[in-house]
């Protein structure tokens, strides 16, 4: 087989990312992450876009210094083209058409809900056909069914808050500072997970809801609060791990709901949620019971991060899958 | 206009929302969190045949979903709730949504409130229990 070496650029939110790919093998995987929005207590788009347009020819330069290719070497040039914030989605794909543009190379257009389920393809041991995927991140939860590299049907879908939104905001309600999210997981840890039961959310289908936890905390908070106006600080880990526990045994309930359903013991997790202790024992544990092959990418692969746009271009690249010039990005969700 | 609804209700709450206020193109969502804004955007969309997935746009900012049938046929879901400021809001590209006569529902309006200077439909969400919830609708 002939070397093809592939440029991916990952721009949909707040990491401006470029990885170089060969033959599916990710030779580098360069991030810069915008820690500026910190700060801010989120993501801000137009920092986010300007910050994308400050970092991209270094991040690229880098990562094409680490993998040892020159640009004249770079065989197609790959760019997430939708979902996320349309003016940061813009930075990677105008950068990607030029570079295409300029060097004659095809160009690849990327759905970043797809990369993160191939980004288990990146290491061994790699998933069979068909495996589940859970999805979880600050922005996305969804059960995917993927039955080849690019032939995956979601399943279920959140449809209110994602879980990591939910970690967020709970969070925020908790008055942690930002990102909430590894907060609680790491007081969840010292705390009593069985103290205070919050409701389980059953949607139909493999449907996800968050927002009842949302609601459920709240007036469970202000309630405690007037009984004892220190209530948060004297039970901060018992609540984190409540929390934790109840949002966890929503996203495993779906996820074993399907593979029971589908006959399915391949079982892939992916997105930056999915670095949560919690959801990993419960994984663990739910793997044990059912008999599942438990497939985690390793951390940098799970966050926004290019090299997984890289693998999903690999596979595109091998079935002729190339965009035109007049390609653009989009915001919505709809996969392509 | 006022509605009282809980969750088993809601769908009636959204039709008799929507007759009221399908006219408007801008609809600025306030409640505090967990009054149930999304939840209420989410019901509405399916109301109206949205196929797109409708979440909480807090992270993206702005969801697009495609409104079948008449004109306008965008919806723009936005978040405010990240903003500090309306010159934030402006330079996310908020000011381009809102002036494209497509239909805009905005959760969290109060982070960046000089950017609703025509005509809205104002949309108070208020807890009366858990489960209830008193919505007031003014346009303005």
């Amino acid at each position: 087989m002939s070397i093809v070496n592939i440029l991916a650029i990952e721009s949909s939110c707040d990491e401006t990312s470029a990885a170089i790919i060969q033959n599916g093998i990710v030779l580098s995987n360069l991030i810069a992450t915008q820690q500026v929005h910190e700060q801010y207590g989120g993501v801000v788009p137009e920092m986010a876009s300007r910050a994308h347009m400050q970092n991209i020819l270094p991040v690229v330069d880098t990562a094409l210094k680490n993998a040892g290719v020159d640009k004249k070497d770079i065989h197609a040039v790959a760019f997430t083209q939708a979902p996320g914030l349309i003016g940061s989605l813009l930075v990677g794909t105008c950068f990607a058409k030029g570079f295409a543009q300029a060097l004659d190379l095809p160009l690849i257009a990327v759905h970043h809900m797809q990369a993160h389920v191939l980004a288990h393809f990146i290491d061994a041991p790699k998933p069979q056909f068909p495996f589940l995927c859970l999805t979880v991140s600050g922005g996305h939860t969804q059960v995917v069914l993927c039955k080849d590299y690019l032939d995956m049907q979601v399943l279920g879908e959140t449809v209110d808050d994602a879980a990591g939104e939910a970690f967020d905001k709970v969070a925020k309600m908790l008055g942690l500072p930002y990102p909430g999210g590894p907060l609680v997981d790491k007081l969840a840890k010292e705390g009593d997970a069985r103290r205070f039961p919050f409701p389980v959310t059953d949607m139909n289908g493999y449907d996800f809801s968050f927002s009842g936890i949302k609601t459920a905390v709240l007036y469970f908070l202000q309630a405690q609060k007037k009984k004892d106006p220190d209530f948060v600080a004297n039970n901060l880990k018992d609540i984190c791990a409540s929390v934790q526990y109840t949002i966890v045994a929503m996203l495993l309930k779906k996820l074993e709901k399907a593979a029971a359903e589908l006959g399915i013991k391949e079982i892939g997790i992916a997105g930056g949620v999915s670095a949560n202790s919690g959801l990993r024992a419960a994984l663990t544990a739910a793997g044990e019971k059912n008999g599942w092959t438990v497939h985690i990418p390793k951390f940098e692969y799970c966050t926004d991060n290019a090299a997984m746009i890289g693998i999903t271009a690999h596979y595109k690249y091998l079935k002729g899958q190339f965009a035109d010039l007049s390609v653009t990005p989009s915001a919505r969700a709809a996969w392509s | 206009m006022e509605l009282t609804y809980t969750l088993t209700t809601i769908h009636t709450a959204v039709q008799e929302f929507w007759e009221y206020a399908k006219d408007m193109r801008i609809m600025a969502f306030s409640g505090e969190m967990g009054a149930g804004k999304t939840t209420f955007i989410h019901e509405l969309c399916r109301f109206l045949k949205v196929k797109d997935a409708v979440s909480s746009p807090t992270f993206a900012l702005i969801n697009e979903y495609a409104l079948p049938g008449d004109k306008p046929s965008i919806i723009y879901h936005m978040d405010w709730y990240r903003l500090n400021s309306t010159e934030e809001a402006i330079q996310a590209g908020m000011e381009d949504c809102l002036l494209q006569n497509a239909y805009c529902f905005i959760e969290w309006p109060e982070k960046a409130p000089e950017l609703l200077h025509g005509p809205y439909l104002s949309v108070k969400i208020e807890l009366l229990s858990e489960v209830e919830r008193q919505m007031v609708i003014t346009p303005l």
